[in-house]
C-alpha cells in the first residue's frame, strides 16, 4: 500500500471522531473541516507515516491542539461570541491516553445535555433553546418572531438552563 | 438588574463590551457556571449535529478535496470554494464595468477628435451629459450599497422594502447566511435574482409579489 493509500484509509477510518471533536470545540461546521483537513495536509506534505496504533491518538490529539490554538488566537469578546469553553485546557486535557477522564465525562455531560433538550417544559423553553443553540438565532430575534419582550426570553431560557443543570446533576 | 441578566444581555453584543468588563462578569461564580452551562449546550447540539451530518459522501468530497490541493502552502486549503465563488463573481462584475468603462472611452475619444466643423456638437455633449448627471443626482437619493459580511434577513429586509415585495425565507438558515453584495439602484428585481441565484447556495423563486428564498450552505453558528 502507497503512504496515501494509507493515509486515505486512516482519513476515512478516523474522520467523523476528528470532526466531531473539533466541532465540539469550536462549535462551526466550516472551521471543524478545516481543522481535520489541515492536519491531513500537512501529513500528506510531509509524507508522515503513522503507526496503525498509536495513529487515532496522534490525529485526536493534533484536533484539540489547533482546536485549543484557534480559541487562544481570539479575543475574548469572540470567545463568548461563539461560546467557547471558558478554560478549555482544564476540560479536555492533553494527555497520551485516547480519552482523558474529564473528556469521558465531558461527553457523558454533552450526551446527557442533548437528552434534555428533548425533555425542556413548556415546549417554549425547548423552541427557545432549540433556535437559538442550532440555529443561531439571537434572543432578540426571536422575541421579535415570538411578539414577546426580550425579558420573557430570558425568562424562559432561564427555566430551560435550570432543568437542563439539574437533569446533568442526575447523571 | 441581577449579574445573570447582565450576562445573558451581554452575550447578545459581546462585541460592546471590553475584555475587562468580560473578566469581570466571568470572575463571578454564578455567570460562570451559567455560561459554561451554555457553552456545554451549544457544544452537545454540535456534536449531535456532527453525528448526524458527517456521511460516506462528505468524507468523500473532504478527500477529495485534501487529495486536489496537495501541495503547497496549507494556508491556500483553508480557503474554501466559497470564498473563490464570490470572488469569481466580482471579477466578473470589474470586467464588466470595465467593458463599460472601455465603451466610454471609445466614444468619448471619437467624440474628441472631431473635425473643425463638428466642434460645435461636441461640446455641446459633454454640457448635455453634465446637466444629466446633475439632475439625477438631485433626484435620485437611493445610492448604491455595499453589504459586506450582512445576513441575508438584513440584506432582504431593505430589498424587499424597496422593490416592494414580500420575502419568505424557507430554511431557518438562510436569513443567517452572510453576503458580499453590490448592490445598485438601477437593478431591477429580476436582476438582483439572477445574480443571487448565481451563487450555488442560493435559490431565489419569484411568485407573483413574493420572493421564495432557500439556502443548501450552512452559515457558521456565530453568525
Amino acid at each position: 500500500m502507497t503512504d496515501q493509500k494509507k493515509l486515505e484509509k486512516l482519513f476515512k477510518q478516523h474522520y467523523r471522531q476528528m470532526y466531531r471533536l473539533a466541532t465540539i470545540l469550536l462549535h462551526d461546521d466550516a472551521e471543524s473541516k478545516d481543522v481535520v483537513h489541515d492536519i491531513f495536509a500537512r501529513l500528506l506534505n510531509d509524507h508522515t507515516v503513522l503507526r496503525e496504533e498509536t495513529a487515532e491518538s496522534y490525529l485526536l490529539t493534533s484536533v484539540r491542539n489547533r482546536c485549543l490554538n484557534v480559541i487562544r488566537s481570539r479575543q475574548i469578546q469572540e470567545r463568548v461570541e461563539r461560546l467557547y469553553l471558558l478554560d478549555p485546557d482544564t476540560n479536555i486535557t492533553t494527555t497520551d491516553a485516547l480519552l482523558s477522564d474529564s473528556e469521558k465525562q465531558l461527553e457523558e455531560e454533552l450526551k446527557a445535555l442533548y437528552e434534555g433538550i428533548d425533555l425542556l417544559e413548556p415546549p417554549v423553553c425547548r423552541d427557545i433553546i432549540v433556535q437559538h443553540f442550532r440555529d443561531g438565532i439571537t434572543f432578540k430575534k426571536i422575541a421579535f418572531r415570538m411578539g414577546v419582550s426580550e425579558t420573557t426570553v430570558y425568562k424562559h431560557l432561564r427555566r430551560a438552563l435550570s432543568q437542563l443543570r439539574t437533569h446533568l446533576k442526575k447523571q | 438588574m441581577n449579574k445573570t441578566d447582565l450576562l445573558l444581555q451581554m452575550m447578545e453584543q459581546p462585541q460592546r463590551y471590553t475584555a475587562d468588563e468580560w473578566q469581570e462578569i466571568l470572575a463571578d461564580d454564578e455567570c460562570r457556571e451559567l455560561y459554561t452551562l451554555m457553552s456545554k449546550t451549544q457544544s452537545a447540539v454540535s456534536a449531535a449535529r456532527a453525528d448526524e451530518e458527517v456521511t460516506d459522501e462528505m468524507i468523500d468530497a473532504e478527500w477529495q478535496r485534501l487529495t486536489n490541493t496537495e501541495s503547497g502552502d496549507t494556508k491556500h486549503f483553508t480557503l474554501h470554494s466559497k470564498l473563490l465563488k464570490f470572488a469569481a463573481m466580482f471579477v466578473s462584475i470589474l470586467m464588466l464595468s470595465g467593458i463599460a468603462y472601455a465603451a466610454i472611452q471609445i466614444v468619448s475619444r471619437n467624440n474628441s477628435s472631431p473635425k473643425q466643423e463638428v466642434t460645435e456638437v461636441a461640446i455641446t455633449q459633454p454640457s448635455t451629459a453634465n446637466s444629466q448627471v446633475i439632475e439625477t443626482d438631485s433626484i435620485a437619493t437611493v445610492q448604491p450599497k455595499l453589504y459586506d459580511n450582512v445576513p441575508m434577513g438584513e440584506i432582504f429586509e431593505e430589498l424587499s422594502a424597496y422593490y416592494n415585495v414580500k420575502v419568505v425565507f424557507q430554511n431557518e438558515d438562510a436569513p443567517r447566511l452572510r453576503l458580499f453584495y453590490r448592490w445598485k439602484p438601477e437593478y431591477t428585481l429580476e436582476k438582483v435574482v439572477e445574480m443571487m441565484n448565481n451563487f450555488e447556495w442560493i435559490q431565489i423563486q419569484t411568485e407573483n409579489d413574493t420572493l421564495f428564498i432557500r439556502t443548501t450552505a450552512i452559515p457558521a453558528t456565530d453568525c
